[in-house]
């Protein structure tokens, strides 16, 4: 086993910030009461978690009333499809998304079929975009509900969210009542912009340990007056709306961790796209017979995402794992499911090919030299694992 | 998963295996190529999935399905044989 890790998977989670687990610790053993008490010692965990709210709602551009922590990204997407779908029962029951989401709004909206709902899963191009016009056209007088994500997890794909925001805008004129419009923003913080009137939405998902925070905490954006039912009964903190004792370290180092990565994204974006763009440049190279997955522009800085013919993409990622390299895959055997990924189908990659694929997502401690190790590694790995392949054409 | 067998007087001379598919399927064909080289077709026909499994140090669950590719590969390639010395 190599001594060091190049950790090349930040799509699935980062590493928490010094700076972000510096702003936390006092919060466990020190200002640990609960908000929601009377005494000082709690009042000073009251005032972090308030003004960890001010810090987000500054970013996002909405009122501090409008944002809500949660447990993660998979609790503000179910909370946000559950919340509003269920709200505007009486306006109707259609609700539409897409084909790739995340499987915590694609599982929340299968799950919500169950109670008379209808779904519209909307395809996407090979590149995996959503087209604004598909948005429109799926649109009825039963549809109370849009969901579409931000970028995608798995190739990086930005969705055009601000576009399909005008498309809904404008149907909601001619029905005459709203038509919420939620995304998943889990990817996209850090790397995009995520003012809420720019992207003209009024539901937001974060999720904290995609942007060097703790994992375990969240933020859902809420607009001021959209129709919401709360998933989570109890007692009375995010204005009844999620109920549950603060997460008070969580929510101070999410809120430490989106302010240092909104300062620092420029930087930040330059620093990824430059190694990306190293792989995606010199793996075609170095190996024959491989694809990129995803769109050549639209596509999140640090995300590259490759299929490798005859070869299949869990035993890419052990013989990786085997010299120090962590990476994912949309390969069948790494998925629980067995099921290769559903982002990649939609797209259109066949299912032999979506075996195969690979997926590396840099972050900002990573450096050239680290991309230069992958470089040299991964060519022999596909090599030899093509030599035990039965598909490798023998006629190379 | 392809497996090729070299009988020879009912014993399997020599065996490769050619497979795609993730780090588990890789092992088990090739623990499987190991256990049978050298014994009888009659022998290898007794093998079973959780004999491969129980000589790699145990699967995972999710994983045992491998051992079953490996086992099923080795019936047909028997089976195959048994076909082209009949016919």
């Amino acid at each position: 086993m190599a001594e060091r890790t190049i950790y090349m998977d930040h799509a699935a989670t980062t590493p928490v910030h010094p700076k972000v687990l510096e702003a936390m610790l006092p919060y466990f053993s020190e200002k640990y009461g609960n908000p929601s008490s009377i005494y000082s010692l709690a009042q000073e965990a009251s005032k972090a978690v308030d003004d960890s709210r001010e810090t987000v709602a500054n970013i996002l551009g909405c009122r501090a009333n409008e944002v809500i922590f949660t447990s993660g990204g998979s609790e503000s997407d179910n909370t946000a499809l559950k919340g509003v779908a269920l709200a505007c029962r009486q306006w109707g029951n259609h609700v539409i998304t897409s084909s790739i989401e995340h499987h915590a709004v694609l599982h929340t909206c299968q799950y919500l079929e169950n109670f008379g709902f209808e779904i519209t899963y909307l395809p996407v191009d090979s590149y995996g975009l959503v087209n604004p016009s598909e948005v429109e056209k799926a649109i009825t007088d039963r549809t109370t509900m849009v969901s579409i994500m931000l970028a995608n997890n798995e190739v990086g794909t930005i969705e055009p969210i601000s576009e399909i925001s005008k498309v809904v805008r404008a149907r909601e004129k001619r029905l005459g009542r709203s038509i919420v419009f939620h995304t998943d923003a889990v990817q996209g913080a850090g790397a995009l912009d995520l003012n809420v009137d720019q992207l003209g939405i009024d539901l937001l998902s974060l999720s904290s340990h995609k942007f060097y925070g703790p994992k375990g905490v969240g933020v859902l954006y809420l607009r001021r007056g959209t129709p919401f039912m709360p998933q989570q009964s109890g007692g009375s903190q995010e204005r009844y709306r999620r109920a549950g004792t603060e997460n008070v370290p969580g929510i101070v180092g999410t809120a430490t961790a989106l302010k240092l990565a909104v300062e620092h994204m420029k930087s930040n974006n330059a620093h990824c796209r430059k190694l990306r763009d190293r792989l995606v440049t010199e793996i075609p190279k170095r190996i024959p017979n491989v694809r990129l997955n995803g769109h050549p522009s639209l596509s999140l800085p640090n995300n590259a995402n490759f299929s490798f013919e005859f070869v299949e993409g869990e035993s890419i990622l052990l013989g990786l794992d085997l010299v120090g390299v962590a990476a994912s895959s949309g390969s069948a055997c790494t998925s629980a499911s067995l099921e290769p990924s559903h982002v990649l189908l939609a797209m259109g990659v066949p299912p032999e090919i979506a075996h195969g694929s690979l997926r590396l997502t840099v972050g900002i401690y990573n450096s050239a030299e680290d991309i230069e190790y992958v470089l040299t590694v991964l060519p022999g790995i596909v090599e030899r694992l093509r030599a035990l392949s039965p598909l490798t054409s023998s006629s190379s | 998963m392809r497996l090729y067998l070299k009988i020879k007087d009912d014993t399997i001379e020599d065996v490769r295996f050619q497979t795609v598919g993730c780090g588990a399927a890789i092992a088990a064909s090739s623990m499987l190529t190991v256990m049978i080289k050298g014994i009888s077709t009659g022998e290898a026909e007794k093998l079973t999935n959780q004999a491969v499994a129980e000589a790699l140090g145990g699967l995972p669950p999710t994983k045992m399905h491998c051992s079953m590719l490996a086992a099923d590969a080795l019936h047909n390639a028997l089976e195959d044989y048994r076909k082209r010395s009949a016919g």
